[in-house]
């Protein structure tokens, strides 16, 4: 997929994830991974983003031994999401537009 | 490389690179590898399929520096205010800031003044005993053989205690420049942090 | 050579210390445990420590 695309979606693939249930990294990785490849080094950028935005917080619980940083959505992050599901109708008129067929 | 080199290097790039929240980086990818290696991935193999601490550090610092860096144009009504306000107030922080410029340069000085008096002690015992040692013949033929032994031994220790102090101030001199380097880095740090607040 | 001097600073420099001092205490002990003959007599006179 185009570079440039996929940046803009990881964020929000991040953003559904943790709608479902609060989540810690390597398990945001194994969950997206079927819809789309975050590598380990993309990842942290995001979820830094995402957190100085407010979209998300972390806590950490301990497992193992040692501290698991978990994320949770915050109502910031799901108006988010929404946004980005109301632009959608906008993308496809795009993407008819690219087509040719609008 | 074992996970260890690998969150030891990361740290050296991230200190290298300026980024910000170096503990924050260093926490995700520890917590990463462990939840890897719990998964059933070899040690070896994540960090064989991770990118280099190099690598890392460099793009987390093209993502966020330059936002964080970003200065805000400062109008050109207020930038005439500060001027003016600057010179007017001149009395007062011009003594405030050459005090603290004396105020830092006699912090060096009382740093250096250790080193400085132990270097001239030991040059002066080591110089002072060599040419005591060199008189002591002449001594001998002069004044007698136990007058002359006195001063023999007297020389010999004193080159020894010069010796002992040179390489004791040496030693020390070390640790002093160090810390002065610290210092100063530290005061640039500072000064600069300052600047961007008033920016 | 120059080497194992500079490692070995310390224990020349206690080194030399002890010498010196056995040797003054030996100097001492020759003079009769007397220190009245080390006393100098008078002005100083650097011809006299100076003596070519």
């Amino acid at each position: 997929m185009n570079a440039q695309l996929k940046k803009g979606l990881l964020e929000f693939c991040v953003l559904a994830t943790l709608k479902k249930a609060d989540s810690y990294g390597y398990q945001i990785i194994k969950d997206t991974s079927s819809v789309i490849e975050i590598s380990d080094s993309t990842l942290y950028p995001i979820l830094k983003r995402l957190e100085k935005q407010e979209q998300i917080e972390s806590y950490q619980v301990a497992h193992n031994g040692r501290l698991r940083k978990y994320f949770h959505l915050t109502p910031i992050g799901a108006a988010a999401i929404e946004q980005f599901l109301n632009e959608w109708t906008q993308v496809t008129a795009i993407y008819e537009y690219i087509k040719g067929e609008a | 490389m074992t996970k260890n080199d690998f969150i030891k290097d990361l740290a050296a790039a991230l200190t290298s690179y300026g980024v910000s929240d170096a503990a924050n980086t260093i926490d995700y990818y520890d917590e990463l590898i462990d939840d890897r290696i719990e998964g059933g991935e070899t040690e070896a193999a994540v960090i064989a399929s991770l990118e280099t601490p190099h690598q890392i550090a460099s793009q987390l610092a093209d993502q966020f520096q330059p936002t964080q860096v970003q200065h805000k144009r400062m109008s050109p009504v207020l930038l005439v205010t500060l001027v003016v306000l600057l010179v007017l107030g001149s009395p007062l922080w011009g003594s405030l800031l050459l005090t603290a410029i004396v105020l830092l340069a006699v912090g060096y000085l009382l740093l250096w003044i250790g080193p400085f008096i132990g270097g001239t002690l030991a040059v002066a015992s080591i110089i002072g005993g060599a040419v005591s040692l060199v008189f002591s013949c002449f001594v001998t033929l002069n004044e007698g053989a136990v007058v002359g032994m006195m001063q023999l031994g007297i020389s010999f220790a004193m080159v020894g205690v010069g010796i002992l102090i040179g390489g004791l101030t040496w030693y020390f001199s070390k640790y002093i420049v160090q810390f002065s380097i610290g210092l100063t880095r530290w005061l640039i740090r500072k000064s600069k942090r300052q600047s961007k607040a008033v920016a | 050579m120059f080497a194992k001097i500079r490692m070995n600073w310390f224990k020349i420099g206690l080194l030399m210390v002890v010498i010196g001092l056995v040797i003054m205490g030996v100097s001492y002990a020759l003079g009769g445990f007397d220190s009245h003959i080390f006393q100098e007599q008078g002005n100083h006179d650097w011809f006299r420590t100076f003596n070519f």
